[in-house]
């Protein structure tokens, strides 16, 4: 008794998957015998993507403060990391494996594979062990194809996405302050106070394409970074800062002209500490992620502190030369 | 506010129906349809409402922020779906639902300005988005995974955009869009107390959300 059935698989090409009893029996005693050279099946469908496709409100595709203006590509620190991903059976069941059916044995096939596309090439099917399709089954076909070795199966994004997410993860530094007045230094009441960050960090897409002979993926992660001053005193409200934060420039006019021109990452602080305020300047991240076989979504990533203590004194200290 | 709108004047028509005298309230006879739950989107707004008077949570604890995030998606679902219906609105800022968006975000907001301005240029191509089906509007945003505190008065959010429309070009349906699923981020901010939309955003090559269950999205 034969059935066929029409299955996807995730590259989305169709194959015919088979169930017959008596002839897959004969072929799950066969052994295996693979050797490790590339065989010519078909590739993987790109996913037609590109660009932002929000119809709704196109808005979306150009706000933010952060939209990626960078690309890193992490392929090479990636792809290493990516084997190609396992053929399951549809059921779900373990034990599937891919079994040498020819040349000898392809004519037995209740259809016609064709002729090898190379000289050498065997036929392959993958058995999957008690395939459940509405009657219990030894033994189900899902999938076959000629080649000198088993078939692979391309990338997934789900076999790209952790290692590139590692290696991302890893670029994602806590900020490194430059404290004017400098850390130790004490800052005087009403007179603003300004934090650089010597490592800037920029809105970045990190890519990776990991690809085998059946096919090849891409997955990018967005990574939007959002950095805050937290000053550490009482009712102190965050304040926004650039990538690079803002440097006091000691050639410039005074503190006060400097942080009315650009109030990015300055706090003039209200009150005295002889201990010092515990400050911080946090980046928020915000991550999302998509590939181009269609998943993606958001990651989390904790937030990058690097706190600082400001002392602050009432007034400056006024040295007098009485010699 | 629109589905403070929707909400009003189908209470106004239970009460109409039980006592004609007894009607009163929005007199607006162009609500919209607020998408999703509408029992949910109620208690939500019973929630926001309550505490209208007093400062909204700060993001010290984020997820006392989530239902205020909802809201708004929400309202944003509910003005967006009816600005895109008819997006020659969009230019008149006097138009109530113009008005309920506009009242999602702060004075002189970049994201909403330019929503409104890419809504008016479809509008001048003859452009309008109708839903693809009675059940579902034509854009839904839901929260993905957990705020994100960046300070007390700003939060960060993944979110999912699920969008079914059919385009109308002309009078003419040109085409269908069936659970299109754009994954991205936003970002709430809180103003005077009161949390904001600043901006939601859709990377570029991004499809396909997780909780919808992949590109193709499970129903």
């Amino acid at each position: 008794m034969t059935t066929g059935m029409r299955v996807g698989t995730r590259t989305g090409t169709m194959l015919t998957a088979r169930t017959k009893v008596t002839r897959a029996a004969v072929l799950a005693g066969l052994l295996l015998g693979a050797a490790a050279v590339p065989v010519s099946f078909p590739a993987a469908p790109a996913a037609a993507q590109a660009g932002c496709d929000n119809e709704v409100n196109p808005q979306t595709c150009h706000a933010g403060a952060g939209t990626p203006g960078r690309t890193v590509d992490l392929s090479a620190e990636v792809g290493p990391h990516v084997s190609g991903g396992e053929k399951e059976c549809i059921s779900g069941n373990p034990g599937g494996h891919w079994v040498d059916v020819g040349p000898p044995f392809a004519s037995a096939l209740d259809f016609d594979p064709g002729p090898p596309p190379e000289p050498g090439a065997h036929y392959w099917v993958f058995l999957c062990p008690n395939h459940i399709n509405g009657i219990l089954n030894p033994v189900n076909w899902e999938g076959g194809g000629w080649g000198i070795a088993p078939p692979e199966e391309p990338p997934a994004p789900e076999d790209v996405l952790p290692p590139l997410w590692d290696e991302v993860q890893a670029r994602l530094h806590a900020p490194e302050l430059a404290l004017d007045p400098p850390a130790g230094e004490h800052a005087v009441v009403k007179v603003p106070t300004f934090v650089g960050i010597l490592n800037p960090q920029v809105a970045t897409r990190y890519t990776a394409t990991a690809a085998n002979s059946a096919g090849s993926v891409t997955v990018w992660i967005d990574v939007i970074p959002t950095t805050t001053l937290h000053p550490g005193e009482p009712d102190a409200d965050g304040v926004r800062c650039d990538e690079d934060g803002h440097a006091f420039d000691d050639d410039g006019p005074k503190p006060e002209v400097q942080a009315e021109a650009d109030s990015s990452c300055t706090h003039a602080y209200d009150h005295v500490s002889e201990a010092g305020w515990e400050g911080d300047v946090t980046i928020t991240w915000a991550v999302t992620w998509g590939s181009d076989m269609g998943p993606g979504g958001a990651l989390d990533a904790a937030p990058s502190v690097q706190p600082f203590t400001r002392i602050v004194d009432e007034y400056s200290a006024v040295v007098t030369d009485f010699d | 506010m629109t589905i403070r709108r929707a909400v009003t004047i189908g209470m106004v028509l239970l009460l109409a129906s039980l006592c004609m005298s007894c009607a009163s309230g929005d007199d607006d006879g162009s609500g919209g349809t607020a998408d999703g739950d509408e029992t949910e989107t109620e208690a939500v707004e019973d929630a926001t409402t309550t505490t209208a008077a007093r400062d909204e949570p700060s993001a010290a604890a984020p997820d006392e922020v989530t239902p205020y995030v909802q809201d708004l998606l929400a309202r944003y679902d509910a003005a967006v779906n009816e600005i895109v219906a008819d997006p020659s609105i969009a230019a008149d800022g006097t138009n109530p639902t113009v008005e309920d968006f506009l009242d999602l975000f702060a004075s002189g907001n970049e994201f909403a300005a330019g929503s409104l301005e890419g809504w008016t240029a479809q509008a001048e191509q003859g452009v309008a988005l109708q839903p693809a089906s009675d059940d579902r509007g034509v854009n839904t945003t839901t929260l993905e995974g957990p705020l994100r505190r960046v300070d007390d008065d700003t939060v960060l959010f993944g979110q999912c955009t699920v969008q079914s429309y059919v385009v109308v070009s002309d009078g003419e349906e040109t085409r269908r869009e069936d659970r299109k699923l754009l994954p991205g981020t936003g970002q709430a901010v809180r103003i005077d107390g009161r949390w904001l939309l600043q901006e939601i955003v859709t990377p570029a090559d991004a499809q396909g959300c997780i909780s919808q269950g992949g590109v193709g999205g499970g129903s």
